[in-house]
């Protein structure tokens, strides 16, 4: 190199540096290709994809940096993520259930690339993808669901509810389909939707109102027989309650007797003097200030309005009966 | 060429001369941008060198992708490789397209709900409800139906948290995406992202638990089953979802899963508001009845201490009697010994005074010989009302005597 040229470039390494740099990235751009972790890629030289000459099959490219055929390949991307897709066609379906009950349902598609090569053939778009997916869940879907009666879609029964039975079905069936005939991995079908059709949610409401009035009464009649039950229990006990108290009284009131007994055999000293002891004391007690006695001059101290009142003599304590209104 | 330069050089010097200084000034400008580049370079490199400095926040995690390919690294040595970025540190990655950086939320809890089981103009978050709508049209007006067939609606929450943001990026399509793909079709509503997968697969937990529920379980939101183990329908749903998105392995973590709302039909809500009011009268009932019991046997409970109490008194009473009526007739009887007749007469006549003095009304009637007299005698007279008579004097002459 002539001293001249080293001085040129000595002189322009800037403007020579930025340009090298500008052609080197544009180079590269136009040779290589980057793949994301995200995504399948495959290479199409004139519109043919490439093939991995070792297993014979379309070659899949890994995550990274690549080299193409500048203008004659071209590169081929979809995310290899799964997805979801909710079907829009027929979206709600109505079907019968083996037992002829009419239902409406809608189902999800969790869904991947599966076989990319096989994916790149058959579809231009992601669209197109789901529209056939949509008709093989569909297809699935009246397949299975009337194989199953309405207890098995519906049921306070745990046992005898066959709902993960029927979507796993479904998506048996989905699954081989659509990964050998369109190269797509179908994770899960699920439902989105489950009802009856409009005309029968009329006749639903009619049940469950007259159902409702049914517990309502329901309610009633319990509330009524619980409450006449806990009336009935309470006059039991408080009979109970009062009756023991009685029989507990009788019993105090028989020790209270049989201790006084153990004192009337003092009364055997002289039974005639206690009886007549006895007999002052029930006089005491029986006349009142509200009665009414009725003497005559025979009874002491009346006596005295007796002629010869004045005059003593011995007397037996002996005495006429009054005569007493209560 | 070369002679016709000459030729121009002996025709017009002068042109020679601003040729020369135009030269000068283009290699001026030439030198000026050459500057200008160097200082761009520099500031370039710089940029580029700095610029790939980043960290991640703590409520973030991040990953690093070389031209496309996800990259890992040691940060930890226990823990070997991973391809996590976590926060505390300072990163650096190559400028755009070689390196970029895709940060996760990973820390934040987000919170998604499922309005789909209600009518779509109604807002069960404010409380709305819909009036009188005669049927539900399916695809339009959402529900739910539970295991007995009636229809109710419904409105549940999910909150997760993403658990592993590795899987959660690169198993599932994002809603960056997703968004791109909304906005692509003119505003035409695409079900892809993570958030309406999670969504489909909360609104796939609900309708399946919810077919197994019998309404009133459903109402209470509780049942119990035939063991006499009680299970939470919030419990049970969030058990199926989390089932669901173990399946497909979405690398989040359920943190709670609730009931918001829940209503029934318009037109069934007056059915089942008479059920509400039948149980409160019945429990209303009920509560009356136990009221009557607890006053019925505290009062039988009262009475039964009053007779027991009663008979005591009268067991002390007919002891203490007959011990004081002993004593007294062992006193009277000593008496009576030594004197019989006169001790008789004393008690009789005490006896007969005592009757006497408390006898408001007496008769006495002479005695007559054979007994047979006519005596007339008006017996228990209606008793004068003092207080009666006083007010009739009152009346009478007009002031108080």
């Amino acid at each position: 190199m002539s001293e001249k040229k080293k001085s040129l470039l000595a002189r322009h390494w800037p403007v020579i540096s930025l340009a090298l740099l500008v052609v080197i990235i544009f180079v590269i751009a136009m040779i290589t290709f980057q793949v994301k972790e995200t995504e399948y890629a495959i290479v199409k030289t004139f519109g043919k994809a490439r093939v991995d000459k070792t297993t014979g099959k379309i070659k899949e490219y890994t995550p990274g940096l690549h080299l193409r055929w500048p203008f004659i390949d071209q590169v081929w991307r979809h995310d290899k993520r799964l997805q979801c897709y909710e079907l829009k066609e027929g979206t709600h379906e109505q079907m019968n259930t083996k037992d002829k009950f009419q239902i409406v349902v809608s189902t999800y598609v969790l869904w991947r690339v599966g076989n990319p090569g096989m994916f790149l053939r058959r579809f231009s778009s992601t669209e197109d993808a789901e529209k056939s997916l949509e008709a093989v869940v569909r297809n699935s879907r009246t397949a299975v669901i009337p194989r199953y009666s309405f207890a098995e879609i519906v049921n306070v029964k745990t046992s005898e509810m066959k709902m993960e039975a029927i979507e796993n079905g479904m998506l048996a069936m989905v699954k081989n389909v659509a990964m050998t005939e369109y190269g797509i991995d179908v994770q899960r079908i699920g439902f989105r939707h489950l009802g009856f059709p409009e005309a029968v949610t009329t006749k639903v409401f009619d049940r469950m109102k007259a159902e409702r009035s049914r517990i309502s009464g329901k309610y009633l009649a319990e509330g009524k027989s619980q409450a006449q039950r806990i009336r009935s229990e309470a006059d039991r006990e408080a009979n109970r309650i009062i009756a023991e108290a009685e029989a507990d009284a009788k019993r105090i009131r028989g020790q209270g007797d049989e201790a006084a007994a153990k004192y009337y055999a003092v009364y055997g000293k002289n039974p005639e003097l206690a009886k007549f002891l006895r007999s002052l004391e029930a006089l005491k007690l029986s006349l009142g200030s509200k009665d009414t006695l009725i003497l005559d001059t025979n009874t002491p101290p009346y006596s005295l309005f007796k002629p010869g009142a004045t005059e003593l003599k011995q007397t037996s304590a002996k005495s006429p009966q009054p005569a007493v209104k209560k | 060429m070369e002679e016709y330069t000459k030729t121009t050089k002996i025709i017009d010097p002068e042109l020679d001369e601003n040729s020369s200084a135009g030269m000068q000034a283009v290699v001026r400008i030439l030198r000026a941008i050459s500057i200008c580049l160097r200082i761009l370079i520099v500031f370039v490199f710089g940029y580029l060198m700095f610029s790939g400095v980043f960290r991640v926040d703590e409520q973030n995690e991040a990953m690093l992708f070389r031209f496309g390919a996800l990259q890992t690294r040691v940060l930890d040595p226990e823990r070997g490789e991973t391809a996590i970025l976590t926060s505390g540190r300072w990163y650096w990655a190559w400028p755009y397209p070689i390196d970029w950086v895709k940060k996760i939320p990973a820390q934040n809890s987000v919170t998604l709900s499922t309005g789909n089981f209600f009518e779509p103009w109604i807002n069960p978050a404010k409380g709305e409800q819909s009036a009188g709508q005669k049927t539900l049209r399916p695809g339009t007006d959402g529900y739910l139906l539970t295991g007995d067939t009636n229809i109710v609606h419904a409105q549940w929450e999910v909150t997760f948290r993403i658990d592993d943001a590795k899987t959660y990026y690169l198993n599932f399509y994002d809603d960056e995406n997703a968004e791109t793909i909304i906005s692509a079709k003119k505003g035409e509503e695409e079900f892809c992202g993570v958030q309406s997968t999670i969504k489909c697969l909360l609104a796939n937990a609900v309708i399946l638990e919810t077919a197994t529920w019998g309404i009133e379980d459903l109402i209470n939101t509780t049942r119990t089953l035939p063991n006499g183990q009680a299970e939470s329908l919030k419990d049970k749903v969030q058990m199926r979802l989390q089932k669901l998105l173990t399946k497909v392995n979405m690398g989040i973590k359920i943190q709670s899963v609730n009931l918001v709302s829940f209503n029934y039909p318009s037109e069934t809500v007056q059915a089942f508001q008479q059920v509400n009011d039948s149980a409160e009268e019945a429990r209303r009932a009920v509560l009356n009845a136990e009221d009557y019991r607890d006053k019925v046997v505290l009062a039988a409970q009262g009475r039964g201490y009053s007779i027991i109490n009663e008979a005591k008194s009268y067991r002390t009473k007919v002891v203490e009697s007959i011990k004081a009526d002993t004593s007294y007739f062992l006193t009277v009887l000593t008496e009576y010994e030594r004197n019989p007749e006169t001790m008789l007469t004393a008690l009789y006549t005490d006896t007969i005074k005592n009757v006497l003095n408390a006898v408001d009304s007496k008769y006495v009637v002479h005695a007559v010989e054979g007994g047979n007299q006519e005596v007339r005698l008006l017996l228990n007279p209606i008793p004068e009302d003092k207080n009666e008579n006083q007010q009739q004097n009152q009346d009478m002459s007009g002031q108080p005597n």
